[in-house]
C-alpha cells in the first residue's frame, strides 16, 4: 500500500471505526446470544467513542479529499461528529429502555450503526453518486428500522408509508442529478455549480431545465428534512416506530439530510461565477417554504395527544426554522452567517431533541406512559427525569437561558441580517405557537394527576446509570450552551464551508 | 463581589439549598426559604442607605464580558428609577414565603420557584445590557407558569399558560428589536448590548438604521419607530394596558395569594418600568411622537379598569381590575414628560406596589376563612374581626388616594403633571379616581358594615402570621404619604435627567 492510501485510510478512521463496531456487534451476537445485550451495547459504544475520538483528533497530513470522493474538511467533520454522538446516545437508550423487542435487540444495534455510517458518508461527500450511494444506505437502512416491530401493526405502517414516499423522492432526485449531469456533464457539485450558471445565462429552454433539475433535487433533500409539502411521511413513521428509531429519524437522519442540502445548495449556486440574480428569488422561495413548514409544525403539533407525534410535528416546524439559514445562506453573497446560524440551531435542536425523547423514553419505561395523559402528575414521582424534560422543552421552545434560545437567536440575527424581517417575525410568533404545544407535555407532568409519589419500575446496573446520566449531561449542556454561547459559536466557525 | 450581583443571585443559593432538603420537612422548607429571601432584602436596605441620592446616572456599576462573539456583556447597575423597584421586589418576596406558610402540596417545589422568581425579577430591575435584561425577562416567566399553574384556583391551568402566551408574544417581538439594535451597531461599537451606549447612539442620531434597510426607512416607518413600537408591545403586555390585558384578571385570581401579591406588586411594575427605561428613556424623540397615544392609552385603561372593577363580583376580580386602573395612570404620567408627571408615574408604580400587594392578601385572608370570594356573600365581618376590618380600610384607603396616603401623592403628581399637556384627557382621569373611591367604598360597606351574615359569626381575626405580612405594607402606605421625599428624594435626581431628554 502506498503511503497516500495509507494517508487516505487514516482519515476514514471514524467510518472504518464504525464499521469495526458493526462486524464486533455482528460476530459478537452470534456467540453470546439474546444474553448478551450489554455486551453488545458497550462494544457498539465503544466503536463510537473510538469514532468520534478519531474524529477529535485528526492526523496533521490529513488529506482534503479522499479517493476524489469524500470530503475531509471541518464541514463534514461538523456532522460527522452529530450523527456518531447521537446514534451514541440512541443505542445506548435502546439497549437500556423498552421499546425494541428483547429477541431482535441485538440486531437492531448493528443496523443503527451501518445507518450512521450512511449518514457520515452523506454528509461527506460533493460527488453525485457517492451523494445518493451513501443516501440509500442511509434510507434503506432507515425503512428496515421504522418496521423493526414487526408484531406491530403501526410499525409495518410505518415502515411500508416510509419506503414508498422514500423511493418516490429519491427516484425524483435521481431524476434531478441525471439532468445535472446533462447540464454539466461532470458529477461534481463544484463543477455543475459553474455549468448550471452558465446554462442559466444562456437560453430560455436551457434555463427551465436548470429550475427543474433544482427543484427535483430539493424535493429529494426536503424529504429526508421533513420540510413542507415533502412531511407527509414523518408524523406516522415518527408515531409507528420504535422510540430509538423515532430518536435517531429525528436528529441523525435529519442532521444527515441537513448536512447533504447545504453542501449543496454551497456548491451548485453559491460559487463564484454564480448568477446573483437569480439567488435573491430562489431565497424567497426557500423562505416561504420555511415559514409555511414552520407554522405547519406547529399549528399541527397543537392538535396532538401522543408524545412522539406531537414531537414528529415539533421537529418538522424544527426543519423548518432550519430552513430559515439556508434561504439566508441563498439570499447573502457567500452566506456564511446562514450556515453559521443554521449549524449552530442545529446543534442546539440536537440536544434538546435527543434529551426529550431520553426523558420521554425514560419515562415510558418507568411508568409505561406515551399519551400526554398517562403523563399526568409523573413530575412529582420522577422529579429528575421531568425536570430534565422541562429544560429540554424549554430549549425546543427557544427560551433562554436554555441552548435552544442561543439558536433562535442566531437564526433571527442571520435573518434580520439577510434583509429577510417578515421571516424573522414569523419564526418569533412561532415558537409562541411552540411553547403552547410543549408545555402541554408539562402541564401533564405537574398541572394534573395528584402529587402522591408513585415508584414506577427500575433497572439497576451500568448501562441503565449511564443512560440516566447521559440524559444529566445534556441537560447541563443545555443551560451551559445557553449561558455561553462562545463555545458553540467557535466550534461552528471552524465548521463553515 | 459586588453588591448588585449578591443581590440578585442570593435568590439563587437559596434555591440550591432548598433543593437539597427532604421533601417531607416542610417547616424547614418554609424557614429556608424565609431565611433565604431575607438577605437580599437586608442587601436592598444597605443598597437604599449607600445610594448617592444626588447622582443621576447609575451607581453600583459591575460591568464583565459574558459573550464575546456577540459583544454580550454582564453588565448591571441601579439608578433613581431602578432602586426603589429592587427593595420593593424583596420586600414583596420576602412576605411571600410567610403569605404562603399555608400551602400544603409540594412546598419544596413552591419555594424552589418563589426564589428562582426573585433572581429573574431582581435581575430586570439591575440589568443594563439588553441581552441580560431579555434573559432575566424570560426566566422569571417559567416559574410563574408553574406557580399559578400548581397552586391555583380551580381554572388554573387556562389562566397560567394563557399568561405565559400572552407575555412571550410580547417579548419576542422585544428580542427582534433587540436584535435589530445589535445589527446596527455591531460593527461600530464593542458593546452592542449596552443601554446608556444604545441610548447616547440613538440621541446622538448615529444610530437610524441605514446599515441595515435602505435609507432607513421599513414599511412606510423610519426604521427605529418600529423598534420601538416591538419594545412597546412587549411592555405593554406586561403592564398590562387596555387592550392586552385580559391575561391579568385570570392570573391574579386564579393564583394564590402569595402570587397574585408579587403579580399585582412587582410583575406589573416590569412593564412600567421597561416602558420608562427603554421607550422613554432610550427613544425620546420616539416617544415625543407616540406621547399622546400613550395617554389616550393610559386613560383608557384607568377609566376601563375602575368601571369593570366596579361591576365586579368577585373580590379578588374586583382588586385585579383596580390594578389595571391604577397602571393607566403611570401611562399618563409617562407621556406628560413633565417633573412632575413623571415623578408620580415613578411612584405610582411603588404605592400600588405596596397598596396591591396588600389587597391580595387582604383577599387571601378572607378566601381562607371563607373559601369564596363573592362580595355579597359576606356582611358585618367589622363586628366579628375589627382588627381585620381596620387593616382592610387602610388597605382600601391608599388604594383609592385618600389624602394622607401613598396613594393620593402619587396619582396627585400625576394629574398635576399631566394637567397642563392634556387638560381634557386629565379631566377624564379624575372621574376614574372617582369610579375607583366609589367601588372600593361599596366593597367596603358590603363586606364588613350592615347586619353580620350568621354565617360568619365565628369569622376568626387576622392570626399573627397574617399581621406580620399586613403591616410593613400598611407602614409604608402611610408612612410614604405623609413623608414622599423618602421616596422622592431617590428618584428625583435620575427623574430630572430623564425629563431633560425631552426638554
Amino acid at each position: 500500500m502506498t503511503h497516500e492510501m495509507l494517508a487516505d485510510l487514516a482519515a476514514l478512521a471514524p467510518e472504518l471505526w464504525l464499521t469495526a463496531a458493526i462486524v464486533a456487534t455482528v460476530v459478537a451476537d452470534l456467540f453470546v446470544g439474546v444474553r448478551g445485550r450489554a455486551l453488545v451495547g458497550t462494544l457498539a459504544l465503544t466503536g463510537i467513542g473510538l469514532a468520534l475520538w478519531s474524529l477529535a483528533h485528526p492526523a496533521e497530513d490529513m488529506p482534503h479529499r479522499v479517493f476524489g470522493l469524500i470530503q475531509t474538511d471541518g464541514y463534514a467533520r461538523f456532522f460527522r461528529a452529530l450523527i456518531l454522538s447521537g446514534t451514541g446516545l440512541v443505542v445506548l437508550q435502546a439497549i437500556v429502555f423498552r421499546g425494541i423487542e428483547e429477541a431482535t435487540r441485538n440486531e437492531f444495534v448493528p443496523m443503527l450503526l451501518g445507518t450512521a455510517l450512511g449518514g457520515c458518508l452523506l454528509v461527506s461527500t460533493d460527488n453525485l453518486i457517492m451523494l445518493l450511494l451513501s443516501l440509500e444506505m442511509l434510507s434503506l437502512n432507515s425503512y428496515l428500522l421504522a418496521g423493526w416491530q414487526r408484531r406491530e401493526r403501526r410499525s409495518s405502517e410505518a415502515a411500508l408509508k416510509y419506503l414508498v414516499y422514500g423511493a418516490l423522492a429519491s427516484a425524483l432526485m435521481v431524476f434531478g442529478f441525471s439532468l445535472l449531469y446533462g447540464i454539466s456533464g461532470s458529477l461534481d457539485l463544484p463543477v455543475i455549480g459553474v455549468a448550471v450558471s452558465a446554462a442559466w445565462s444562456g437560453a430560455h429552454s436551457t434555463q427551465i431545465v436548470v429550475i427543474i433539475a433544482t427543484v427535483l433535487c430539493f424535493v429529494g433533500f426536503g424529504f429526508k428534512i421533513a420540510a413542507f409539502p415533502f412531511h407527509f411521511w414523518a408524523p406516522d413513521v415518527y408515531e409507528g416506530s420504535p422510540t430509538p428509531v423515532t430518536t435517531f429519524l429525528a436528529v441523525a437522519s435529519k442532521a444527515a439530510g441537513f448536512g447533504v442540502l447545504c453542501r449543496f445548495v454551497d456548491g451548485v449556486f453559491l460559487g463564484e461565477a454564480f448568477n446573483a440574480e437569480w439567488l435573491p428569488r430562489l431565497a424567497h422561495v426557500v423562505a416561504v417554504l420555511s415559514a409555511v413548514t414552520m407554522t405547519y409544525g406547529n399549528v399541527t403539533a397543537v392538535l396532538q395527544r401522543n408524545v412522539k407525534r406531537l414531537l414528529a410535528y415539533s421537529s418538522i416546524a424544527h426543519a423548518g426554522y432550519l430552513l430559515m439559514g439556508v434561504a439566508v445562506m441563498l439570499a447573502r453573497d457567500g452566506g456564511e452567517s446562514g450556515l453559521d446560524a443554521l449549524l449552530f440551531y442545529l446543534a442546539t435542536y440536537y440536544l434538546g431533541t435527543l434529551g426529550a425523547f431520553g426523558c420521554v423514553m425514560a419515562l415510558a419505561n418507568r411508568f409505561g406512559a406515551e399519551d400526554t395523559d398517562d403523563l399526568q402528575g409523573l413530575g412529582w414521582s420522577a422529579p429528575v427525569t421531568c425536570g430534565l424534560l422541562v429544560v429540554f422543552l424549554v430549549s425546543l421552545t427557544g427560551l433562554p437561558p436554555t441552548a435552544g434560545f442561543a439558536g433562535k437567536f442566531m437564526l433571527f440575527r442571520a435573518c434580520l441580517d439577510g434583509g429577510l424581517a417578515w421571516l424573522a417575525v414569523v419564526g418569533a410568533l412561532n415558537a409562541v405557537v411552540a411553547l403552547f404545544y410543549y408545555f402541554k407535555i408539562a402541564r401533564a407532568l405537574y398541572l394534573r394527576g395528584d402529587t402522591t409519589f408513585v415508584p414506577g419500575l427500575g433497572r439497576r446496573g451500568v448501562l441503565p446509570a449511564l443512560a440516566h446520566f447521559s440524559l444529566l449531561l445534556l441537560g447541563l449542556a443545555t443551560v451551559y450552551w445557553g449561558l455561553d454561547f462562545d463555545a458553540l459559536s467557535h466550534w461552528v466557525a471552524r465548521s463553515l464551508l | 463581589m459586588d453588591i448588585l450581583t449578591l443581590i440578585t443571585f442570593s435568590p439563587l443559593l437559596a434555591m440550591l439549598a432548598i433543593m437539597l432538603v427532604p421533601a417531607g420537612r416542610k417547616d424547614t422548607l418554609r424557614t429556608l426559604c424565609a431565611v433565604g429571601a431575607f438577605v437580599p432584602l437586608l442587601l436592598a436596605s444597605k443598597l437604599w442607605m449607600d445610594f448617592d441620592t444626588a447622582q443621576a446616572g447609575y451607581q453600583f456599576v459591575k460591568q464583565v464580558d459574558w459573550i464575546s462573539a456577540l459583544g454580550v456583556q454582564y453588565y448591571v447597575g441601579v439608578d433613581g428609577l431602578s432602586i426603589p423597584l429592587v427593595w420593593l421586589t424583596t420586600l414583596l418576596l420576602f412576605i411571600a414565603p410567610f403569605a404562603a406558610w399555608r400551602i400544603e402540596k409540594g412546598v419544596k417545589g413552591f419555594m424552589l420557584l418563589l426564589m428562582l422568581l426573585e433572581t429573574g425579577i431582581l435581575g430586570v430591575f439591575c440589568s443594563l445590557d439588553l441581552f441580560l435584561f431579555y434573559v432575566f425577562w424570560e426566566v422569571m416567566l417559567l416559574p410563574m407558569y408553574f406557580l399559578i399553574g400548581i397552586w391555583g384556583g380551580p381554572r388554573r391551568e387556562y389562566a397560567a399558560i394563557k399568561f405565559f402566551l400572552y407575555t412571550l408574544a410580547g417579548s419576542v417581538l422585544m428580542l427582534l428589536a433587540i436584535v435589530a439594535l445589535y445589527l446596527c451597531v455591531r460593527d461600530s461599537v464593542a458593546t452592542p448590548f449596552s443601554i446608556p451606549m444604545l441610548s447616547q447612539l440613538v440621541q446622538d442620531g448615529t444610530l437610524t438604521g441605514v446599515n441595515l434597510v435602505d435609507n432607513g426607512v421599513l414599511f412606510g416607518w423610519p426604521f427605529l419607530k418600529w423598534v420601538f413600537v416591538f419594545f412597546f408591545i412587549g411592555f405593554a403586555i406586561k403592564v398590562p394596558i387596555v387592550p392586552f390585558h385580559t391575561w391579568l384578571p385570570d392570573a391574579h385570581v386564579e393564583a394564590p395569594t402569595s402570587i397574585s401579591m408579587v403579580l399585582a406588586g412587582i410583575l406589573l411594575k416590569l412593564g412600567c418600568y421597561g416602558i420608562l427605561r427603554i421607550n422613554l428613556g432610550m427613544f425620546p424623540a420616539i416617544a415625543m411622537d407616540f406621547a399622546l397615544v400613550g395617554a389616550v392609552i393610559g386613560v383608557v385603561s384607568i377609566l376601563y379598569g375602575a368601571f369593570v372593577a366596579m361591576a365586579q363580583t368577585d373580590f379578588k376580580r374586583l382588586v385585579a381590575y383596580s390594578s389595571v386602573s391604577h397602571m393607566g395612570y403611570v401611562l399618563l404620567g409617562a407621556s406628560a414628560f413633565t417633573t412632575l408627571g413623571l415623578n408620580g408615574a415613578a411612584m405610582q408604580m411603588f404605592t400600588h406596589g405596596t397598596s396591591s400587594a396588600m389587597l391580595f392578601l387582604l383577599v387571601g385572608v378572607a378566601y381562607d376563612r371563607a373559601h369564596h370570594r363573592e362580595i355579597e356573600g359576606f356582611g358585618g365581618l367589622a363586628s366579628v374581626a375589627p382588627l381585620y376590618t381596620g387593616l382592610t380600610t387602610l388597605g382600601f384607603f391608599a388604594a383609592l388616594g385618600l389624602p394622607g396616603m401613598s396613594g393620593f401623592v402619587s396619582e396627585f403628581l400625576v394629574l398635576v403633571g399631566a394637567w397642563n399637556v392634556y387638560p381634557v384627557l386629565t379631566s377624564l382621569a379624575v372621574i376614574g379616581i372617582v369610579v375607583t373611591a366609589g367601588f372600593l367604598l361599596w366593597t367596603l360597606q358590603r363586606v364588613f358594615l350592615g347586619p353580620l351574615n350568621e354565617k360568619y359569626k365565628d369569622f376568626p381575626e387576622v392570626d399573627g402570621r397574617e399581621v406580620f405580612t399586613l403591616v410593613p405594607l400598611g407602614v409604608l402606605c402611610v408612612l410614604l404619604g405623609v413623608v414622599p421625599t423618602l421616596l422622592l428624594g431617590h428618584m428625583d435626581a435620575t427623574l430630572e435627567k430623564l425629563r431633560l431628554l425631552f426638554a
